[in-house]
């Protein structure tokens, strides 16, 4: 497109493509928008790694030798399988909290909370393991309420859905 | 328009670069700073001041000596940066503040309107096959200002996305972008079928495409975004600012 120049267009085109930089959106519009960013989080088009250097280059900059690098796996094969080792678990919490705690529109914060709990979700269902301060009790509601966003892949869901019966038994 | 194709955009890496930065630049500035923003000022603002020349009724030579003027005259010299000392606010209101001001000034003054540049303005070549959309033949002069300000913005936006998608091995993800948003928004064409595209390109299913196109739509709300912090006080103007730019483009 940079070939061309946009100079000539009819106006209202110029208006409908400033029009995806606009964050403030209708409530539909922020649930379609935020399934869309989730989606591309999970199948990994939308990178957790790049998004976090971008928002904390510094950080970015000097990578701890210790902290594992999610590599060419989607996020929802590494989410779903119970053979994801912890630490690449709370690698994708800690990134994923990161970005949701940014500046950033509604429906980003949303997806990236959204891939938050779904990584302490895999460490309860996968190991039994709570990698985070939150009770059971705040996880099994936290798990529910996202179970039934009308924005929720089935298969994050069903996750969810385990996860959130797990929390249930774990909090007896 | 075809004439009037450019390659201007300024560096694609200086987002952290202001405008009132820019000005700064100007009058305290070392001699390559200085350079720097001159260039970048004058690829990024003659377009918006030309056609508001021209909607003001200039012709199209006396619409081109004056933007050459006022760049030279007052965005080069030390006007521009001095009111920025005081001012607050977009840039873009500011600076079709100094250029109204301009125009009274010249016709006032009746000046010579054919102008030679002084030796330090970067020749306006871009301008020799230049004219007014015809979209914009019959708006106002503010509304024509808008209109090459935000086609100004885009077309670097457009630039610094695909420069980045390029940089970082997302070639497709890019094509998947311009064949499924930007064409059919600037053609006001329907969207090439996703499943074309995802033969054309060998991408795996329709969903993967449209996730890579999710994923170029943030970079270019991101790019975007970043541009508009140039002319405005603070992150929470920049919706502000996009969102009465497409109101004033809302009348084509």
């Amino acid at each position: 497109m940079t070939d061309d120049t946009t100079y000539g267009q009819d106006p209202k085109s110029l208006a409908n493509l400033l029009g995806i930089g606009v964050r403030k959106m209708a409530r539909t519009e922020t649930d379609r928008v935020t399934g869309e960013l989730l989606g591309a989080m999970l199948d990994g088009s939308l990178s957790l790694e790049a998004e976090a250097a971008d928002h904390t280059p510094a950080a970015a900059a000097s990578p701890s030798p210790n902290v594992p690098r999610l590599g060419d796996r989607s996020l929802t094969s590494l989410l779903l399988d119970s053979a994801t080792d912890l630490a690449v678990l709370v690698q994708i919490k800690d990134l994923s909290r990161v970005l949701a705690s940014q500046p950033d529109s509604e429906a980003f914060r949303t997806a990236a909370m959204t891939i938050y709990y779904s990584a302490i979700a895999g460490a309860v269902l996968a190991h039994r393991e709570r990698i985070t301060r939150h009770s059971y009790r705040h996880l099994s509601g936290a798990f529910g309420k996202l179970a039934g966003k009308p924005w929720m892949p089935a298969q994050l869901a069903e996750h969810f859905v385990n996860a959130k019966a797990a929390c249930d038994s774990l909090a007896d | 328009m075809a004439g009037d194709r450019t390659t201007m955009g300024g560096p694609r890496q200086s987002f952290q670069t202001t405008a009132w930065t820019q000005l700064a630049e100007l009058r305290a500035g070392g001699e390559p700073a200085r350079k720097a923003a001159i260039q970048q000022l004058i690829e990024q603002y003659w377009k918006p001041i030309y056609c508001y020349l021209r909607r003001k009724g200039c012709d199209n030579e006396d619409a081109k000596d004056l933007t050459q003027g006022f760049l030279q005259d007052v965005v080069l010299g030390k006007d521009l940066a001095a009111q920025a000392d005081q001012a607050k606010g977009r840039f873009r209101t500011f600076l079709l503040s100094a250029l109204d001001r301009y125009v009274v000034s010249a016709h006032r003054a009746r000046t010579t309107l054919r102008r030679q540049p002084k030796g330090r303005m970067v020749a306006l070549d871009a301008m020799e096959n230049m004219d007014i959309p015809g979209q914009v033949s019959h708006s106002s002069p503010e509304k024509a200002f808008a209109y090459a300000w935000a086609s100004s913005l885009l077309d670097q936006v457009l630039a610094d996305v695909k420069a980045t998608c390029c940089q970082t091995g997302k070639s497709v993800h890019w094509e998947v972008f311009r064949l499924r948003v930007v064409q059919p928004c600037l053609r006001e064409a329907e969207p090439l079928a996703m499943g074309d595209i995802c033969r054309q390109y060998g991408i795996e299913s329709e969903e993967k495409a449209s996730n890579m196109m999710v994923t170029i739509k943030r970079a270019f709300q991101k790019h975007l975004r970043r541009r508009v912090q140039q002319w405005v006080d603070s992150d929470d103007d920049i919706d502000a600012e996009i969102q009465e730019l497409m109101q004033i483009l809302a009348w084509g």
